[in-house]
């Protein structure tokens, strides 16, 4: 039923496609792993799950759009635009909707963020149209070969730009004290309270850098991705749940590497299974782990 | 203003409110009397459509308590076997509807086997993989037609055995009565031993499981059920359209869509899945042909900002009456 398993191609051609598959793969994990951490922010910061990420992550791809195609505004400028635009939403839809949910009962939690994913897609829908799109014009366009092995340049800018700011991200939740204070949160919201520290603000503050971050992911994946509000956005909601769901829930540091095994499973599976059959291996490894290890595979004990 | 109307039927004597349910079906009965408009009746089709598939997610997401995002894959799953049954096999879908029904609660089953270890936001995303599963299955899957889905021969059209029908009205009785007929198994379920066991298992696990009730088993029965009633709404759904396609089956909307029903109506209750679909239905239906055009989407908007707004000041849908408490 689902593909077939013998191998496509002969034995020479692999030699030349499972590295090209890994080191893909490798860069394109940079990019979900910063989708994960946002993700995994909100969930360990505020306890609730953003079934609407994929949608403040398409947001950020439109903005791109529109400014590059629209106004000749090279997509790496676009970056600052856009954190401070989905810290800001993020932030309003923390303090508009989620903190008025934050004592109901776990199924309007859910529903709550089903209620934004509509009007966050379809709004999207009526202003941009159904049509797929895409960015036309990025600094950093072609490719290039490397030790044998061929790469878009837009992946690879993406993958140091990713690396970065995961970089930046955790040097804030590390070595600052509101960083500090958002990972007490996290472990101990009561605790963290006795503390001195406002979980009100730290929640705000964690849904307002969450999407920031899935924002500079926008950003740089709408360099070489098309967009379509109806299929863009659930795409990338699963993936940063299968992230988060490899490497823990709420675990942060785990996110990044469940990314990178996501994308890895992506990549390599696309290659030595059947390529149209892609999503699913990610899917499969989904659902077997929530089975399996709810826990995470990846749990390295930072969380509870 | 909703929950003073709840009260009142609330300690209304029974037999008054079957009387009142009595006027209320009178009255669906004589809507073609009124008007057989293609329009209407395709509202109310619909609208008879979604009731069965909101009781049939109530069972399991409302009365149990198990969130699942995966319902439309049981629908698929019904649908599709009641169309390659009658197609490729000239089974008619008066079987072929519940024959879909039981290889949907088999799916159901082993969905709800594998993933009855997790609780809340788990379970609710491995339904959702499930559900993503089914769809990229649906449409890579050459023996159900992938993606160019399955059309009904139109040859067959109104021959006695076809359940296909050359208007609406044929399909407006059959569909209510199917909705209708739900509707009574669950308010069975709600009064019987079942329900309350169910609900036990929604308000404390542990505590259900403690008191000596097989957890497992009563959500792996919910799950039969509910996934059964899914597959026959599915197989009714296909014979409404005549056509089955993974597009209009197994997006991922339209497992939202499922779950819309008793959010907006009243999650575990029997007549919320009722009130929600005839509050979301219409509002779907005549905000897609009302706005269509550049105005496409509108609608799902309106029904977003409906369903933050309940979620916020009506937890549970406006007939809940346990979430009611909250406010």
């Amino acid at each position: 039923m689902v593909g077939s398993l013998p191998l496509q191609f002969g034995w020479i051609e692999y030699l030349n496609l499972v590295p090209q598959a890994f080191f893909s793969g490798l860069l394109m994990g940079l990019v979900y792993a910063l989708v994960a951490v946002g993700l995994a922010l909100i969930w360990g910061v505020a306890d609730i799950v953003n079934f609407a990420y994929g949608e403040y992550m398409l947001i950020a791809m439109y903005v791109t759009l529109i400014g590059a195609n629209n106004y000749g505004i090279d997509p790496l400028f676009m970056i600052p635009v856009n954190v401070v635009l989905l810290f800001v939403a993020g932030y309003v839809t923390y303090k508009l909707v989620i903190k008025r949910v934050m004592d109901a009962p776990m199924l309007s939690q859910i529903f709550v963020t089903f209620g934004i994913l509509l009007i966050l897609r379809f709004g999207m829908l009526f202003v941009m149209g159904p049509d797929t799109q895409s960015v036309e014009t990025f600094m950093f366009d072609g490719a290039v070969v490397i030790a044998g092995l061929n790469f878009s340049l837009p992946k690879i800018v993406t993958g140091v730009v990713s690396l970065v700011t995961l970089v930046v991200f955790f040097l804030f939740l590390n070595r600052t004290k509101t960083g500090k204070g958002i990972r007490a949160t996290a472990q101990d919201p009561e605790a963290a309270q006795v503390m001195g520290i406002d979980p009100d603000y730290m929640n705000g503050l964690a849904w307002g850098i969450g999407s920031a971050t899935v924002g500079v992911a926008g950003t740089m994946v709408a360099t070489f991705f098309s967009m379509q509000p109806e299929l863009t956005p659930t795409t990338w909601t699963l993936f940063a749940f299968a992230s988060v769901a490899l490497g823990g829930f709420g675990n942060i540091l785990g996110a990044v590497a469940g990314g990178m095994v996501i994308s890895m499973v992506e990549h390599l599976g696309g290659v030595l299974l059947n390529p149209s059959y892609k999503e699913l291996y990610i899917f499969l490894v989904f659902i077997l782990v929530l089975i399996y290890k709810p826990e995470g595979i990846l749990n390295w004990g930072e969380g509870e | 203003m909703i929950g003073t109307i709840r009260d009142r039927l609330n300690d209304l004597p029974t037999r008054q409110r079957w009387a009142l349910a009595g006027v209320v079906l009178l009255g669906l009965l004589a809507v073609p009397q009124v008007s057989t408009n293609f329009f209407v009746m395709n509202v109310f089709i619909y609208a008879f459509i979604f009731i069965g598939l909101g009781q049939s997610w109530n069972v399991i997401g409302g009365y149990a308590g198990q969130f699942s995002l995966g319902h439309a894959v049981m629908f698929a799953v019904g649908g599709y076997t009641t169309a390659i049954l009658f197609i490729r096999h000239g089974v008619t879908p008066y079987v072929g509807i519940f024959a879909g029904g039981f290889v949907a609660a088999a799916v159901g089953l082993f969905l709800g086997a594998a993933t009855f270890r997790l609780r809340y936001h788990y379970f609710a995303m491995a339904t959702l993989a499930a559900a993503l599963i089914g769809k990229t299955v649906g449409f890579r899957w050459e023996y159900i037609n992938g993606a160019s889905g399955i059309e009904y021969p139109f040859a067959q059209l109104g021959t006695p055995w076809s359940m296909m029908f050359r208007d609406k009205l044929p399909y407006f009785y059959l569909i209510g009565v199917m909705a209708l007929a739900t509707t009574l198994v669950i308010y069975r379920m709600d009064r019987s031993k079942l329900g309350m066991y169910l609900r036990s298992i929604d308000m404390d696990q542990g505590l259900a499981r403690n008191s000596g009730l097989n957890v497992f088993n009563y959500k792996m029965y919910a799950m039969g059920v509910s996934s059964y009633i899914a597959g026959v709404f599915g197989g009714l759904y296909a014979q409404y359209v005549l056509y089955i396609d993974p597009m209009s089956t197994l997006r991922v909307l339209r497992n939202i869509d499922i779950i819309i029903v008793p959010i907006i109506g009243g999650v575990g209750t029997v007549l919320g899945p009722v009130v929600g679909a005839f509050i979301f239905i219409p509002i779907r239906e005549y905000t897609r042909t009302g706005l269509s055009g550049g105005y496409t989407g509108l609608g799902w908007v309106v029904v977003g900002v409906v369903i933050v707004l309940i979620s916020i000041y009506r937890p549970g849908g406006v007939l809940n009456q346990y979430f009611g408490r909250w406010d």
